[in-house]
């Protein structure tokens, strides 16, 4: 008796002390997926990837574009400004071949270390070392081997390149995956079966950053903690409270109410119907440099013929297709560059016109409904659905048939690999907002991820390389250019959009920077 | 005693089924399309990365001996570890479980008693109003899919009402779950003298509950309704009748007795699979639960917690079946194992 008394007064104490809402210095994000699997150095979820950037540092960073300075109402970064982290200072020797980093003295860790050149040294090793790590990234950047990392002394590091690489200092600032470990806290977590911490570092935090972890409770929540010792100041932002919503129309009613400070992820529809009106809600549309892809097969006719490809490319709804499908959240795809990056060039000379597209594949050779196409797409995409439904229409009026290809994204994961499909649909969105970078990525013919039509041309190749190694600016645009015109001319992959990402957030938040991929800091971010 | 024996030789009953179980998962698992050290490798892998990654997965084994590596951790304790998070699938499937198993019981619990009162009055009152009533809200209970009176449920009750939490979860935004020791949060807190914790967690139970019982009550009502009807009409119960018994013991003592025992089969049936399968629920109601996470698995071919969840799924058939045999031999005498 006295026991369900006690209980049932602790209740009615419990429902009096009753908070709903967060504390003050709180910042609540309301997330679509599982935030788990959080070792920099091989995570490849969004949300791992995003508790990672706040809770460890890079060596370098990039400039601020301040709100009212940038064209989209908020502010971004500055990607041709690179500004230092745990990097004080960099320089360049031997024409571009060796990068020396001059770190940081003086930074202490949350665990107490002080931050040397053997985190950064161990941080690479655990890049290269651990099976599920992409020691390719390394490679991309110009590391060809772990010899060629050279510890001068405690605050000084050493690269030595292959060649002058464009990609490997915006890596660094960029990239999640090159952040910088506590490397003395680390090595106290590690076995023999796990000799670089792997096992560890997937549940726990060796942080280097403004945040450490506080709390973490499986599949629902992970709070992270503003550590006062920061050696950038103290974080504006007391504590960051991820919570797990995976329907996203809670997620969007969530957002509304103000019961969360912000959410991501949000669909092109439900922003546009749900969010873009609603008293209490800032939307900010900011274009991409994610590219939505229609991938043509080169290697088999009848898209070995370029004419064909050409055809195809006149076929394309483009305005229908941003309108409708994106819901205006899109923009014209101008050059395989994205308009956003340097050295775009306006080079697409495709625009929606049926007429040519038929004189094309006359010319070609074929007559109306003698080509039939697949289209594959991943079956859990609503918008790559609705584009193949446009597209299906667009390519009968013109006379080529197309046969709806729906794939598990299992299954299409692994004809991408194999690159087995006749056309298909992707989304893209390079990590590095580099030129050099994307046009490698998806058109070299060496290049393992992206280049999803199997295209290879020996004179684009050489172009690339030989940018890629190009020390003079303007030798490096002019290739770039070239590049660009050639692959309008040969369109193996139609671009079709690039779409807007949409930042979705509570009015009174101030501070956020846009970042190209798409991750958000939270130490310089305050609730007004 | 007898009884006890009977329950033993069905716990071991669980062996071949895991056996049986295990071998068909593992290998229905790897026919499913895809390539799982593609997934892992992620995006921009290289295939060198790949073909490192299904060595390090043992992928390129033949599959039998994958099968057999993988009977030998379990013996070891080790049910293997998820590609997405890293973490050992045993601890992440515990960690789920009570989430499901709280949310499913406590519906469950108020669903049958709810349902089986409503379902002996329709029957008593057969024809009548009520029972038409009762009926038609029983067909839209089934009828209802989850996923839209979940819906319909958070809109009004949460975002226009404002009486209902925000749909984040077992517990509030500001409350520390309480101090672990089931994984039950209502029962720890109670265990922890913690109210905060005991309020949030009933109060984040609340909705998802409510849309969990009408879909469970709805075919609760029907089933007692139908199997009280057959009973009230059996011979015994108008001699019992005749006799001049009270109504109303001849009703709870002789009737409904009889009228559980396919009431019960059907419950055992529906905890069973609401345990691991109320998927559609966990994922309105961002309940960290085990259905939802299994299916997130399947998805990613993460076949370890896949397997790790179909065992268990069985052994919890295996058990709750059990159950309802004893309380089958417990309500009727006839029954003898």
């Amino acid at each position: 008796m006295k026991r369900s008394a006690t209980v049932l007064l602790s209740l009615l104490v419990g429902l009096a002390l009753f908070a709903p809402m967060a504390l003050a210095g709180d910042f609540t994000v309301a997330v679509g997926a599982e935030l788990e699997g959080w070792d920099p150095h091989t995570a490849i979820f969004f949300q791992a990837n995003e508790i990672n950037w706040n809770t460890y540092d890079r060596l370098l960073t990039f400039e601020t574009i301040p709100a009212d300075e940038s064209p989209y109402g908020v502010a971004m970064i500055d990607s041709t400004k690179l500004k230092g982290m745990l990097a004080e200072s960099w320089e360049l020797q031997e024409d571009g071949k060796v990068v020396v980093f001059h770190l940081r003295e003086g930074v202490i860790f949350p665990s107490g270390n002080e931050f040397t050149s053997e985190d950064v040294r161990y941080s690479i090793e655990r890049k290269w070392e651990i099976p599920t790590a992409s020691r390719w990234i390394l490679n991309v950047m110009g590391l060809s081997t772990l010899d060629n990392m050279v510890v001068v002394d405690d605050y000084t590091i050493k690269f030595i390149l292959d060649s002058p690489n464009a990609i490997f200092l915006p890596g660094w600032a960029f990239l999640s995956t090159m952040s910088i470990v506590d490397a003395a806290e680390l090595k106290k977590h590690v076995t023999a079966d796990d000799p670089y911490g792997h096992d560890y570092l997937n549940l726990n935090i060796a942080p280097t950053g403004p945040y450490v972890l506080e709390s973490y409770v499986p599949g629902s929540e992970v709070i992270l903690k503003a550590y006062e010792g920061y050696w950038d100041g103290v974080p504006k932002t007391d504590r960051i409270i991820y919570k797990v919503v995976p329907e996203e129309s809670n997620r969007v009613l969530l957002l509304k109410s103000g019961d969360v400070d912000m959410s991501y992820f949000i669909s092109a529809e439900q922003v546009s119907s749900q969010l873009m009106d609603a008293p209490g809600v800032d939307v900010f549309s900011i274009p991409t440099a994610g590219s939505q892809y229609f991938n043509l097969q080169t290697t088999r006719e009848p898209l070995y013929n370029v004419l064909v490809r050409r055809a195809i490319a006149y076929a394309v709804p483009y305005d229908d297709l941003i309108e409708n499908v994106m819901y205006g959240f899109a923009s014209r795809a101008t050059s395989p560059v994205p308009t956003l990056t340097a050295y775009h060039k306006d080079v697409y000379p495709y625009d929606y016109n049926p007429t040519m597209a038929r004189d094309l594949l006359a010319q070609a050779g074929y007559g109306p409904g003698e080509i039939t196409l697949t289209l594959s797409y991943r079956l859990d995409n609503p918008d790559e659905e609705a584009l193949a439904i446009y597209l299906k229409d667009a390519l009968e009026d013109v006379g080529i048939n197309v046969v709806i290809d729906k794939v598990a994204s299992t299954r299409f994961s692994e004809m991408r690999g194999a690159q087995d499909y006749e056309t298909s649909l992707l989304f893209w969105i390079p990590y590095v907002n580099n030129p050099i970078y994307q046009l490698s990525y998806g058109y070299h013919s060496a290049s393992g991820c992206c280049n999803y039509g199997r295209y290879s041309s020996a004179t684009f190749d050489a172009m690339l390389d030989a940018a890629k190694a190009e020390t003079d600016p303007v030798k490096q645009e002019g290739l770039v250019n070239a590049m660009q015109e050639l692959i309008a001319g040969e369109v193996p992959i139609i671009l079709l959009y690039h779409p807007n990402r949409q930042i979705t957030m509570r009015d009174n938040v101030e501070g956020y920077v846009y970042w190209t991929n798409f991750l958000v800091r939270y130490d310089a971010i305050t609730k007004n | 005693m007898r009884l006890l024996f009977f329950v033993i030789r069905r716990l071991l009953q669980l062996i071949p089924v895991l056996i049986g179980v295990s071998i068909i998962t593992f290998a229905t698992a790897r026919l499913l399309p895809g390539n799982a050290a593609i997934m892992a490798a992620g995006p921009l892998a290289s295939p060198e990365d790949i073909a490192r990654l299904e060595t390090h997965m043992k992928l390129d084994r033949p599959v039998w001996e994958q099968y057999f590596s993988y009977v030998n951790d379990i013996f070891h304790g080790d049910f293997g570890k998820s590609w997405r998070t890293g973490r050992p699938v045993l601890t992440e499937l515990m960690e789920h479980f009570p989430a499901s198993f709280e949310l499913v019981t406590f519906s469950l619990f108020i669903a049958i008693l709810i349902g089986v009162p409503l379902g002996v009055v329709a029957a008593i009152r057969q024809g009548s109003r009520t029972d038409q009533l009762l009926r038609a809200l029983s067909v839209g209970g089934i009828s209802i899919p989850v996923f839209w009176s979940g819906l319909v449920a958070i809109f009004v009750f949460y975002y226009i009402l404002k009486i209902a939490p925000a749909p984040i979860g077992r517990i509030g935004f500001s409350v520390r779950p309480p101090t672990h020791i089931t994984g039950f949060y209502v029962l720890d807190s109670i265990l922890t003298l913690n109210g905060q914790a005991l309020a949030s967690s009933l109060y984040q139970m609340a909705l998802p509950s409510l849309t969990l019982i009408i879909a469970m009550m709805s075919p609760i009502v029907r089933i007692t309704r139908s199997s009280m009807l057959d009973v009230l009409n059996e011979d015994y119960i108008r001699s019992a009748k005749a006799s001049g018994l009270k109504r109303r013991v001849v009703l709870y003592r002789d009737a409904l007795k009889n009228a559980l025992l396919p009431v019960i089969t059907l419950i055992g049936g529906y905890y069973g699979y609401s345990l691991g399968g109320e998927v559609l629920v966990e994922q309105i109601f961002s309940w960290p639960g085990m259905g939802r996470y299994s299916v997130e698995a399947i998805f990613n071919l993460d076949y370890a917690p896949v397997q790790a969840f179909v065992m268990l799924t069985a052994v919890l058939y295996v058990a709750i079946y059990t159950i309802v045999d004893v309380l089958y031999a417990v309500i009727d005498p006839r029954i003898r194992y």
